[in-house]
């Protein structure tokens, strides 16, 4: 069969242009340095890699994607040394709203919950009495915790209430035997936890010039629409170098329609803004002004703000860059978090390593709650658009590892679209050295 | 079995009522996946044929129906529009019902109890 045409889409659901606000706090080296610089307009043949010399310009090892001994330094380098994202502040609205999260590269159980006094708080979802798991449930509202084993009771502050024939202990303090509390701040209505003794750096020096650039991109507006998990069967770096370059898109998405970020004036994904902070980055995306739609997306873009839409110039906290033809940027949190923020949406990727060759990759999108019933139906095809394109993104990063495992090919290159790929390995990799020689990682 | 679902959609789109007795109606999306992928690209093609062409006029009328006041008339038959979507890949796209070079969908799980339409 051919494709219905489809009329009646106005070209201005495809190519309107928000107005773009700079936020003045976005003053990174790297904004400034590339500024000058006609980086962000047709060709795009400006090379980032040369803005970065510490990152070098040659091939790299695939040991870092193979070695269980350099996946167990990165536990401690890694993820036991960083701030690390566990959900959003609208998860738990209510007092005694809690959820567990199960973090196995750092070892540890967390529970999270809002008190009586609407403070957010962090425990090891350990029972001081026998260390058992104290609650079993994913998530819930309570208005205290039991330990299922034997009944020791906590309150929603973490202060022991309650043992069960107290007396037949000996020498016991109950004051002294509050849940184990973990470090936790909130930036934006994103928690973050820190497993270290006492961290490094407070969550907002962590997060340095990334906070800056996203300040105002109205996360609170958006609401949790869907989410997608699955266990992916590669190193977590694997899987997150599929995500933090667009090198890719006309090759393994050719059929899922992602020319709404590949087009004419950019066939093979080059950046068209960048920043590399010491930790984290922002790519920006190019967006195609003449992305075609397929007759149901344009259907879907009359009823509501769409992934697939294509350039649309930005708004709040978007394309700090200035770029013309802009479609969403890719923020990286190191080491494992991913907010890309689009014209009226945003999404997250969680990617939660659970061995050398094994990731827990958890998806979550937000936007506005519908207003009607067709807006739903906007919204159900960029989620079914997206999931379209992480079945894809899946399947090649499984046959990336498994070509890896046959130690076949020992290096990989790296081109000037796949900078922020070189960027976040040297990251990783400073770190485990560091960690390796002194045995620590500051 | 025919004229069962006589009046089970808003008044106007009577035409489409035998989708939902050819069983296109879900309130899951992995339902509507399940049914994609049982489906011949054939029956999907005609699925799609019967549906696009009264797209138009059915998002116009569910763009009036504010979410929290949906009658289940109207949810039928957003949830034939939602089945549009999950069809529309295979059809525009795919042309065969499986996404070709893809891991299984049943290995992407909804996950979330945060996340309202996590299931729906």
């Amino acid at each position: 069969m051919t494709f219905p045409v489809v009329k009646n889409i106005p070209a201005n659901l495809r190519t309107a242009k928000s107005p773009i606000r700079i936020n003045p706090t976005n003053t990174s080296n790297a904004f400034n340095r590339n500024m000058s610089v006609i980086s962000n307009t047709p060709p795009y043949d400006y090379r980032w890699t040369q803005d970065y010399p510490e990152l070098g310009k040659g091939p790299v090892s695939t040991e870092p994607f193979l070695s269980p001994a350099y996946y167990e330094s990165e536990r401690e380098a890694v993820f036991r040394s960083s701030w690390l994202n566990v959900g959003r502040v609208e998860d738990i609205p209510e007092a005694g709203d809690f959820y567990v999260k199960d973090i196995s590269v750092c070892n540890v159980s967390i529970l999270i919950v809002r008190d009586t006094n609407g403070t957010i708080k962090a425990f090891h979802n350990v029972c001081k009495h026998r260390a058992n798991k104290l609650v079993w449930k994913n998530a819930g509202n309570s208005s205290s915790f039991s330990c299922r084993y034997h009944g020791w009771n906590y309150a929603l502050d973490g202060k022991l209430r309650f043992v069960p024939d107290e007396q037949r202990f000996y020498d016991f303090d109950k004051e002294s035997n509050c849940l184990l509390s973990i470090h936790l701040e909130i930036w934006n209505g994103f928690i973050f936890i820190n497993l270290e003794d006492a961290p490094a750096q407070s969550l907002t020096a962590y997060l340095g010039d990334l906070a800056g650039r996203l300040n105002d991109f109205p996360f609170a507006d958006l609401k949790a629409h869907f989410s997608y998990r699955s266990i992916v069967k590669a190193n977590w770096k694997n899987v997150i170098y599929a995500f933090n370059e667009l090198y890719h898109l006309g090759f393994v998405h050719s059929q899922t329609g992602l020319t709404s970020m590949v087009g004419p004036e950019n066939r093979y994904g080059r950046i068209i803004w960048l920043a590399l902070g010491e930790k984290h980055q922002t790519i920006s995306v190019y967006g195609n002004p003449n992305h075609k739609m397929t007759p149901v997306e344009g259907l879907g873009a009359r009823f509501g703000p769409m992934f697939s839409q294509g350039a649309v110039g930005g708004g709040a906290g978007l394309n700090p860059g200035e770029a013309e033809l802009w479609g969403v940027d890719i923020n990286v949190c190191f080491p494992n978090f991913f907010i890309d923020t689009f014209h009226g949406s945003y999404f997250t990727y969680h990617f939660w390593p659970t061995s050398h060759n094994e990731t827990l990759f958890e998806y979550r999108h937000y936007t506005h709650r519908p207003e009607n019933a067709a807006h739903r139906f906007t919204n159900e095809f960029s989620r079914i658009w997206l999931r379209e394109v992480l079945l894809e993104d899946i399947f090649c990063v499984e046959q990336t590892q498994q070509g890896m495992e046959t130690r076949a090919v020992t290096e990989i290159h790296l081109g000037d679209s796949e900078v922020a790929v070189r960027h976040h390995m040297k990251t990783v990799d400073d770190r485990v050295n560091l960690y390796r020689r002194r045995g620590k990682v500051k | 079995m025919i004229g069962k679902s006589v009046g089970c959609l808003p008044e106007g789109f009577s035409d489409l009522e035998h989708l939902i007795e050819e069983g296109w109606c879900f309130d899951l999306w992995s339902d509507r996946n399940a049914r994609r992928y049982r489906s011949t690209l054939e029956e999907l093609d005609t699925f799609y044929e019967q549906v696009f062409p009264r797209s138009e006029k059915v998002l116009e009328y569910l763009s009036m129906v504010p979410i929290d006041e949906m009658r289940e008339k109207d949810r039928k038959l957003l949830q034939i529009m939602l089945m549009l979507v999950e069809a529309s890949f295979p059809v525009e796209r795919h042309r065969r019902p499986a996404t070709p070079e893809g891991i299984a969908t049943e290995r992407l799980q909804p996950w979330d109890v945060g996340a309202e339409d996590s299931a729906a």
